[in-house]
């Protein structure tokens, strides 16, 4: 189910390519900056880089390496809508894409199964329902190779 | 632009104290600052109230009970930096010739456990669960490991130091020791980061009463100089809360260099004229990259620093003397000016058994959400 204008709901709309069609086929977007070539995600005002107005939209690639990573090994406080009750710790790391740009990310792999340099690619998911029961499409990562020996995976 | 001098200082132990109001505790802090200098609350020109989670005006609900003189009190807020914002401000009234004198304020009362993460997290940021406040060090840390080879006992150890040095600090939360294998046995929280290596939230406040050199004499006979203070946020893009993207492109100065880069010219020193310093330790990795960063030793080797005692007190650079907020906890409004307080003693030589031998210069550093740095030397 889609929102009223036919287009999925999002976490935060301007971080995605398109809100139609098959979810495999929605990627990251951003800006690159016409002064300096800075990426973003996102749409941002100006530069963060330089402070140029001057921005062109962009699509991120899927595929990027794990720059560094951390567990997120404690239900995190407020409104979170990950797998809750109960609680499932759960990877996070930072993705570095080919346009040079590092995102921060839910990690779908085991706890003790992501490393530096690591294959990531882009899985975009529905993360919740809300209150009209339609889907919510978040964006995260996971392995561009499946683990074959994990110990820990959820 | 003249010397700024401090005349007194004040402090209100860290940690829960449930039952006591913020304006008792900033009260306490405040008036014991102006009983060390010597100050009647009727001299003071200016004051500022650093607090992050407290309510608007709440420097005039605390200092207002001392009488209503009509001089400016004004809130300030800079996340972890609060205290170093409120500083930097007062001293600039002074150096500037302005205001003779001023106080200066930093009070908290936090909730227990994680804050309210709207107070720093975009929604999104919530419901996908990136709102962890450690979660940037965590994995400056993982790399940090993987690019210096830096370990998690050299990370423990600092846990280790800090606690041993609050056993002699009446001041802090947590006065107890911990062994290296109890730190690293505590419950991870975000990996590398385990629960002892990490500061608690908590209560306090901690008070600095300042003053021109032209009317120094009148209050103290020992002022200690505020030889460089200063505040910034970070270029981008800086690797804190609340992250969620960073450059691969553009690697900028870290805030902590550009911060004490000021203040080391601002006070004609560099990082080998420091006897003595507190720095952030919201975790245990926190304090590591600050050695590396305000300049105790090149970058990728501050886990060296720990290993051969140079920031142990005897050592040649001691940090986090009080304890560091992984003992004390971190009221955020007060943080710097607690390490501000501990600065001051050690330079006047009353830290007791924390004392370090002969200490004539002393740094305090912060760093926390959106970038916020602050760093203020002190030279007697
Ligand atoms: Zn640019």
């Amino acid at each position: 189910m889609l929102t009223a204008n036919g287009q999925y709901a999002t976490i935060r709309d301007d971080f995605f390519s398109t809100r139609e069609g098959p979810l495999a086929d929605i990627r990251l977007a951003g800006t690159i900056c016409n002064a300096c070539g800075e990426p973003s995600l996102g749409t941002v005002p100006a530069c963060q880089n330089c402070q140029s107005p001057d921005l062109r939209p962009a699509t991120l690639s899927r595929e990027g390496k794990l720059f560094s990573y951390t567990v997120v090994r404690n239900r995190p406080p407020g409104d979170y809508k990950g797998p809750d009750n109960p609680f499932v710790p759960f990877p996070v790391g930072l993705v570095e894409l080919p346009e040079g740009i590092r995102v921060l990310s839910v990690l779908d792999c085991a706890l003790d199964e992501p490393h530096v340099g690591m294959a990531m690619v882009l899985d975009v998911y529905e993360l919740y329902r809300n209150e009209e029961g339609a889907p919510v499409l978040s964006y995260r990562f996971r392995p561009a190779t499946p683990s074959t020996n994990s110990e820990e995976k959820r | 632009m003249r010397p700024v001098y401090i005349a007194g200082v004040g402090i209100h132990k860290f940690g829960r104290f449930d039952d006591k109001p913020y304006t008792q505790m900033g009260l306490e802090a405040a008036t014991m600052a102006l009983a060390d200098a010597k100050m009647p609350w009727s001299d003071v020109q200016l004051a500022y109230c650093a607090r992050m989670y407290l309510p608007a005006t709440s420097g005039v609900k605390i200092l207002g009970q001392l009488g209503r003189t009509g001089i400016s009190i004004v809130d300030i807020e800079a996340a972890c930096a609060s205290g170093g914002a409120a500083l930097v401000q007062a001293c600039m009234a002074i150096a500037s010739g302005a205001k003779d004198t001023a106080l200066v304020l930093g009070v908290e009362k936090m909730p227990r456990g994680f804050m309210d993460p709207r107070q720093l997290y975009e929604d999104w940021q919530i419901k996908t669960g990136l709102s962890q406040n450690p979660i940037p060090w965590a994995i400056r840390a993982r790399r940090h490991m993987h690019e210096h080879g830096t370990t998690a006992e050299q990370i423990a150890k600092i846990s280790v130091k800090n606690h041993r040095n609050s056993v002699h600090n009446p001041n802090a939360m947590y006065q107890k020791e911990f062994s290296l294998e109890q730190v690293l046995n505590s419950p991870l929280v975000n990996d590398p980061i385990n629960l002892f290596s990490i500061c608690a939230p908590n209560e306090g406040a901690a008070a600095v009463v300042l003053c021109s050199g032209d009317v120094a004499a009148k209050y103290t006979d020992a002022p200690i100089e505020v030889a460089g203070c200063a505040h910034k946020v970070a270029l981008y893009t800086h690797f804190s809360v609340p992250l969620y993207t960073v450059s691969a492109r553009v690697e900028n100065p870290h805030v902590t260099q550009l911060t004490c880069g000021e203040v080391y010219e601002a006070a004609g020193i560099g990082p080998e004229d420091i006897d003595v310093l507190e720095v952030q330790d919201t975790d245990a990795f926190c304090e590591l990259e600050a050695y590396e960063h305000i300049g105790l030793c090149p970058i990728g080797e501050g886990g060296r620093l720990i290993d051969d005692g140079t920031v142990a007190i005897g050592g040649s650079k001691p940090v986090n003397t009080s304890g560091g907020l992984i003992s004390k906890g971190e009221p955020v409004g007060a943080s710097h000016l607690g390490q501000i307080h501990e600065i001051v003693s050690q330079l006047r030589g009353t830290a007791g058994a924390r004392q370090v031998e002969g200490a004539k210069v002393g740094l305090a550093h912060v760093i926390g959400a959106g970038g916020n740095c602050a760093v203020t030397v002190l030279k007697r």
